[in-house]
């Protein structure tokens, strides 16, 4: 358990010079294996994708979404600009065919002609409001009910029908508000007015109004604009509004119509994405430089975000994806120019933003989740390993000890095998020398036989590694005497040298016969 | 081992604890549809852009308005989603009723009961009888957040101009009886104005729910306009109905639908009874046909009462219901509407949106200096009016039962429906005062028998 790096290190070099305990080089073997393991199942998972990181999938994500968004969004626009196209050719029909054939060459001063006229375009806006996504819709005509009226040269008649009960989706009964137009056009069809109604509208305030008569009077879909987000006069509301002018077989500009798309729709009809790095926010927005000009544009459902409608963002160029940064929180996300005109020079974009903030902890979130999950793992395998050792090793242990205490070691194998050893050693003791060896043995200890006491242990001395001159200390004799009693040993013995005595006493050591020397 | 076991325990519950933090940390949204405002600018948007600027932001709150409209439309889109109708809108997490649209709606027990998340001292603070109005079946479901009265409204403009040349005045306008009499002699003297169109005359006044004027109207004079949960229809109603029917089949009560601001601001009427809310809504501009416009003097004063009755005045408000659904999204319904109702934030709500504040503290402490700093015209004569109804007049609450929103739903349509047409029927004929007092009779037999 306390084996640290550096022991293991150290275990792993002296294994093979030393003896190692055999618990450490189990644990060394099954560590080795598990980390091998472990890092063999990282490498497969993180090819199969498995661990694939937070940058990664963000981008999914983002491309996902924005693909969507885009294809929404030009859905979305080009079918009202359709829709608005159609309105206008309509307008320009009604006109010259029911109004002009009474003699009139203008509607100016002809509250009941223009009241005829709401009345069936009343119908046409209905329809629109009723099966296109926007919400609300209007027709101007270049004329105004009394032209004595103070500011009427910036007054023209029209009708604009706006829906009340607005929400994500197309309502089938959809409640509609006169918010221009004539009272009685609204009594005739059981709607109200709405809280800021009038009867004409002020064209000073509408965007691009005056434009719109400087149609060059070829194709109509060369003329349909979008206009910038603007206040809807003395109400809460913030939109945007397609703007087509009503042109006759002779090109007159009759005045202009379209659709509208307040802020509070597109909220509702682009609902934020739920992820897992927060909600997913449809902008459409022009871009100027940098900048994403939010201020401008239109913003789908927040939820979960920190979005405000009227901030712009600084846009910051990223690899997979970029970065638009507000005054107070960021996003990550994706733009893309939509084909739609916009009044004046801008471009306008369809973006997919995601809090960046949400993000970036996801991000930190899933790299603690890795390491500490790693961590764990980790030591989870060393434990195992230790724990497997020590379960497999202990058994042995145990045999041993009982090895020594002459007892059964309680493991087969062990004791068949000390079984064997134990007859190997009887048969040792059993065996026989080789003839010759066995006859110079017996010629010898014969020979020994004729030795005196005092010779024999001299003799003995000598076995036990003594040298001659301590041998006179030993034995209480003088160096002549043990020279003399040698020349007598080598004599009986029949030896020529000490370093031959010395190899008999060798051999009959080796072959435990030394005892019978003595 | 278990030492072991026990860490790697720990540090499972530490990291996945970290998990959910990180998750609650993300803005709750949550949707509102409510009536203050409703399409011009609202003031309730901008406290609730405030709300999210600030205690919003702090505890990850963000309410969205995804609708401002009228009790009528909410509650027409209320009951779509509670029935579950074909393309009916998905519920909002709070949205604007009276207690007659959740007793209408399929399941009730959908709604929040406030009960559950105001302590009994914070609901202590409200005034009991708003509180009382909001119950239903027992349950808080509609939190009083403002309340309303009826008031009168009068184009003094106008008003002057027809007085000057009939000697009309006023204080005639103070009684139910004086007001009838003078919108019959209104509708006389418009259709003079233009001598050669016949019966083009103009309605005086326009009353935004007729239905309250025979409640409230049968009630002060003694009798019970309810019995067993049907209309009564007994001789006070008809007390109540004859000066009335008397005014509209003589032209002198506007009689199409929608509300009252509407014939005022486009000169078709120049007074009215309407919810002391829509001061928001009127303007102080008149479009006429011709595209001419005119800038008006509107003085407000307490409703009309009957020269015999007592004074009594319709209670008005509805209260925010919260559609349960998440435990954050309910916690954070709530949190917002404890800010919406905490004393100095309700006055400034109520007093912009022409509503009386809703807790004893707010009433005590922060309305009068409120209507002190008020400056627009429109506003000052208001809560001049509204003091004065509170001093003068005693409230009633409408009773509470199932069948009350249908009742109220077909009389508000029919009675505007049976006397318009006894109009034109009563134009055709000679405009004799017995053929007036017969069609009187013979509309009031029509409608009791259609009720």
């Amino acid at each position: 358990m306390k084996l640290t790096l550096r022991e293991i290190i150290k275990l792993t070099k002296n294994s093979k010079n030393h003896s190692v305990k055999m618990q450490n080089r189990l644990l060394l073997y099954w560590g080795v294996m598990m980390f091998a393991f472990f890092a063999a199942i990282l490498v497969i998972l993180s090819f199969a994708g498995v661990f694939s990181n937070a940058e990664e999938k963000a981008l999914q994500i983002l491309s996902f979404q924005e693909k969507n968004s885009y294809a929404e969004l030009s859905e979305q626009f080009s079918t009202l600009t359709a829709k608005g196209i159609v309105l206008s050719e309509k307008s320009s029909e009604i006109i010259e065919n029911i109004i002009f054939p009474k003699g009139i060459s203008s509607l100016d001063n002809s509250p009941k002609d223009l009241e005829i006229i709401q009345t069936i375009l009343y119908g046409e806006l209905d329809t629109i409001l009723n099966s296109s996504p926007c919400n609300g819709a209007y027709i101007i005509f270049n004329a105004t009910t009394n032209t004595k009226a103070p500011n009427a040269e910036k007054s023209k008649a029209g009708i604009y029908l706006r829906v009340v009960n607005i929400s994500g989706k197309n309502e089938i009964d959809t409640d509609l508000v006169l918010f221009r137009g004539i009272p009685a056009v609204a009594r005739k069809n059981d709607i109200e007015l709405h809280n800021r109604w009038k009867l004409e509208f002020d064209v000073s305030n509408f965007p691009g109004y005056e434009t719109a008569f400087n149609s060059s009077g070829t194709r109509i879909s060369e003329e349909c604009f979008w206009t910038e987000k603007t206040v809807l006069p003395q109400t809460w509301e913030n939109m945007v509004l397609l703007r087509i002018p009503i042109i006759g077989k002779d090109g007159s500009v009759y005045g202009v119509c379209g659709v509208e798309i307040s802020e509070l729709y597109f909220r509702l009809f682009h609902p934020a994405m739920e992820s897992e790095f927060g909600g997913i926010v449809t902008v459409i927005a022009p871009i100027k430089e940098d900048e994403l000009m939010v201020s401008k544009g239109m913003v789908g459902g927040i939820e979960g975000t920190n979005l405000r409608s009227g901030e712009d963002l600084i846009i910051k160029e990223g690899e997979s994806f970029n970065t638009y940064i507000g005054r107070d929180s960021s996003f990550i996300g994706l733009h893309q120019k939509l084909d739609i005109k916009l009044e004046g020079e801008s471009e306008v974009y369809a973006v997919t933003l995601l809090p960046e903030e949400y993000y970036l902890k996801e991000e930190q979130s899933g790299r603690i989740v890795w390491i500490i999950s790693t961590v764990i793992l980790f030591i989870t395998l060393i434990f195992a390993s230790f724990f497997l050792t020590k379960k497999f090793v202990k058994p042995i242990v145990e045999s041993l000890e009982n090895i020594k205490s002459e007892k059964v070691s309680g493991i087969s194998e062990i004791d068949t095998l000390l079984a064997f050893i134990r007859e190997k050693e009887k048969d040792k003791g059993k065996q026989k020398l080789p003839e010759d060896i066995e006859e110079l043995f017996a010629e010898f200890f014969e020979r020994a036989k004729a030795l005196t006491p005092t010779e024999k242990t001299i003799i003995r001395y000598y076995a036990e590694g003594k040298e001659i001159n301590e041998i006179p200390e030993l034995c209480f004799i003088s160096i002549n005497t043990v020279r003399k009693h040698n020349a007598n040993i080598y004599q009986k013995l029949e030896v020529g040298s000490r370093e031959e005595l010395l190899l008999y006493i060798e051999l009959f050591r080796r072959s435990g016969r030394l005892d019978q020397l003595f | 081992m278990k030492k072991f076991v026990l860490i790697l325990a720990a540090i499972c519950l530490v990291f996945s604890a970290c998990g959910t933090k990180e998750k609650e940390k993300q803005p709750v949204t949550i949707s509102i549809w409510h009536v203050y405002g409703a399409q011009t600018d609202s003031p309730l948007n901008d406290l609730i852009g405030e709300f999210n600027e600030t205690v919003g932001k702090e505890k990850g709150i963000r309410v969205e308005v995804t609708m401002v409209s009228n009790n009528k439309n909410i509650h027409k889109d209320i009951l779509a989603a509670s029935n579950n109708e074909p393309g009916a809108p998905e519920f909002p997490d709070i949205f604007v009723a009276y207690p007659s649209t959740v007793m209408a709606m399929a399941d009730e027990n959908i709604l929040v009961d406030y009960r559950d998340c105001f302590s009994e001292e914070e609901i202590e603070k409200f005034i009991p009888s708003f509180v009382e109005d909001g119950e239903v079946e027992g349950r808080l479901v509609c939190l009083p957040v403002a309340k309303s009265t009826e008031l009168l409204f009068v184009n003094k403009t106008a008003f002057d101009r027809f007085s000057e040349s009939t000697g009309a005045k006023i204080e005639d306008l103070y009684t139910w009886e004086g007001l009838y009499e003078t919108a019959a002699a209104y509708a006389e003297w418009t259709d003079l104005q233009t001598p050669e169109t016949q019966n083009d005359g103009k309605t005086l006044f326009v009353h935004d729910f007729h239905f309250n004027y025979f409640q409230v109207g049968t009630e002060s004079l003694g009798g019970d306009f309810f019995e067993n949960e049907k209309i009564a229809f007994d001789e006070t109603f008809e007390n109540v109905w004859k000066p009335y029917a008397k005014a509209c089949l003589s032209g002198g009560v506007w009689l199409y639908g929608g509300y009252a601001t509407e014939p005022l601001r486009t000169g078709e009427s120049i007074v009215s009874v309407a919810s002391s809310a829509s001061v928001l809504y009127f303007s102080d501009e008149v479009i006429y046909p011709d595209n001419t416009s005119e800038k008006i003097e509107m003085i407000v004063r307490p409703v009309p009462v009957f020269e015999n009755g007592t004074n009594l005045v319709m209670q008005r408000g509805a209260g925010m219901c919260t559609v349960k659904s998440t435990p954050e999204r309910e916690a954070a319904a709530v949190e917002f509407l404890k800010w919406l109702v905490s004393p100095e934030i309700n006055t400034r709500f109520t007093v912009s949106t022409g509503y009386m504040p809703v807790t004893e503290e707010a009433f005590s402490d922060y309305l009068p200096k409120a209507i002190e700093n008020l400056t627009e015209p429109m506003y000052v004569e208001l809560y001049k009016a509204y003091i004065e109804t509170q001093e003068k007049y005693d409230f009633y609450s409408a009773p509470k039962f199932d069948a009350y929103l249908e009742i109220e739903t077909t009389f508000e349509d029919e009675i505007r429906r049976y006397l318009y047409n006894g109009r034109n029927e009563f134009i055709e004929g000679e405009k004799t005062p017995e053929l007036l007092e017969e069609a009187i009779k013979e509309n009031y037999i029509l409608f009791k028998d259609f009720m």
